[in-house]
């Protein structure tokens, strides 16, 4: 059970009600609409780093899943397992995502963004190496892009484990990622 | 010094340029520039924390100044007590922020406002011991504006301080305009 009651979507406002009923039917997200005016801005900013982004997309769920792994929260991996598999990515590579590094199942590309990822998380600011690695990979706009989608994941496991979101009783049957850039036209 | 060169807002195209149109003059503005386009998702999401959130601009400057802190980016906390000031909060309350829920000037729902932000950004999940008494004074909407909060500045500490943003001279006009600020 959620700490919170779901929102009643007959009580929000219109393009909340709106958007919430064209997004994937998943429970962070029928939270979320009860946010008030950062519901559909926070849709916005992860549809960009999910659907807009240059990073490559094995690189960006081996990054959320890490995240995921290191916050503890269990609902985030889920999901985001579940978009990784859709994606192709291999069960053991995705199950590497919370194992040690540098792993022999990741790039060197990959392997220098995980140790950043994990960095980042511990200590707010990477030290100065591992940030040269990773952006010796990545370049500046990547960069940037990683550190937001860090920060997106933290405030996402933040989210769902104060507000305890339980899993769906049945997974949805798509990555989510289509589902979302569709919800998002129109809501610029 | 910042790890990377800030960017030349004069250069950026599309939605970054209309962004850079309204934005304060601020280095963590020119930092963002790098992103392209996405600074546009970014500055929204901040915009409508600061603008058009139901949650008191006092409790959120505490959970934001204390987030900064908490995460040690002393960019994120000059620029928030900056903002604390001129919407009215006295000095002795702004150095209570450093000192710990614990402090005597902070009223109940302040400190539990403290207490709330310290639990979330150690620990994730806010014990029940922290989340109870709060979600029964805020409400659920205002409670979730507030982790919303909270978790946009743990990631905004996470950019400053690992590009080195650097605080801007004494005396620098920033342009920063939010409801309820003197001037």
């Amino acid at each position: 059970m959620a700490r919170l009651p779901y929102p009643d979507p007959a009580t929000l406002p219109p393009a909340a009600r709106e958007l919430s009923a064209r997004l994937p039917q998943i429970n962070i997200f029928r939270m979320l609409a009860g946010s008030g005016p950062s519901f559909v801005p926070f849709m916005a900013l992860i549809n960009a780093y999910l659907n807009e982004g240059l990073l490559d997309a094995e690189l960006r769920e081996l990054v959320i899943l890490r995240v995921g792994h290191l916050c503890g929260s269990g609902y985030e991996q889920h999901q985001h397992r579940r978009v990784s598999r859709m994606l192709g990515m291999s069960p053991e590579r995705i199950a590497a995502a919370e194992g040690a590094l540098p792993s022999p199942l990741f790039s060197e590309a990959e392997n220098a963004v995980l140790a950043f990822t994990d960095d980042q998380v511990a200590n707010v600011k990477a030290g100065a190496a591992l940030f040269a690695e990773a952006r010796k990979h990545l370049g500046d706009a990547g960069m940037q892009e990683l550190v937001i989608i860090i920060g997106i994941y933290l405030l996402v496991c933040r989210y769902l484990e104060t507000f305890e979101i339980e899993l769906e009783e049945t997974d949805i049957a798509t990555s989510g990622l289509d589902e979302i850039r569709r919800s998002m036209e129109g809501h610029d | 010094m910042a790890r990377i060169p800030y960017f030349d807002t004069a250069k950026a195209t599309g939605r970054a340029a209309k962004t850079y149109e309204k934005l304060p003059n601020l280095n963590i503005f020119r930092m963002l520039g790098h992103s392209g386009d996405m600074i546009d998702g970014f500055i929204k999401l901040g915009n409508e924390i600061l603008i058009h959130g139901d949650l008191d601009p006092v409790l959120r400057e505490i959970a934001i100044v204390r987030t900064g802190v908490l995460r040690g980016s002393k960019y994120e906390v000059y620029q928030h007590e900056e903002i604390s000031r001129k919407i009215g909060m006295s000095e002795e309350l702004i150095q209570a922020i450093h000192e710990g829920p614990d402090a005597k000037i902070f009223d109940e729902t302040q400190r539990q406002v403290m207490r709330f932000t310290d639990d979330v950004v150690k620990n994730t999940r806010a014990s029940d011991a922290t989340f109870n008494p709060l979600a029964e004074k805020l409400g659920y909407k205002q409670l979730q504006e507030l982790i919303i909060t909270i978790g946009f500045y743990t990631l905004v500490s996470n950019f400053l301080e690992t590009f080195d943003v650097d605080i801007e001279e004494p005396g620098h006009k920033s342009g920063v305009k939010l409801p309820g600020m003197q001037a």
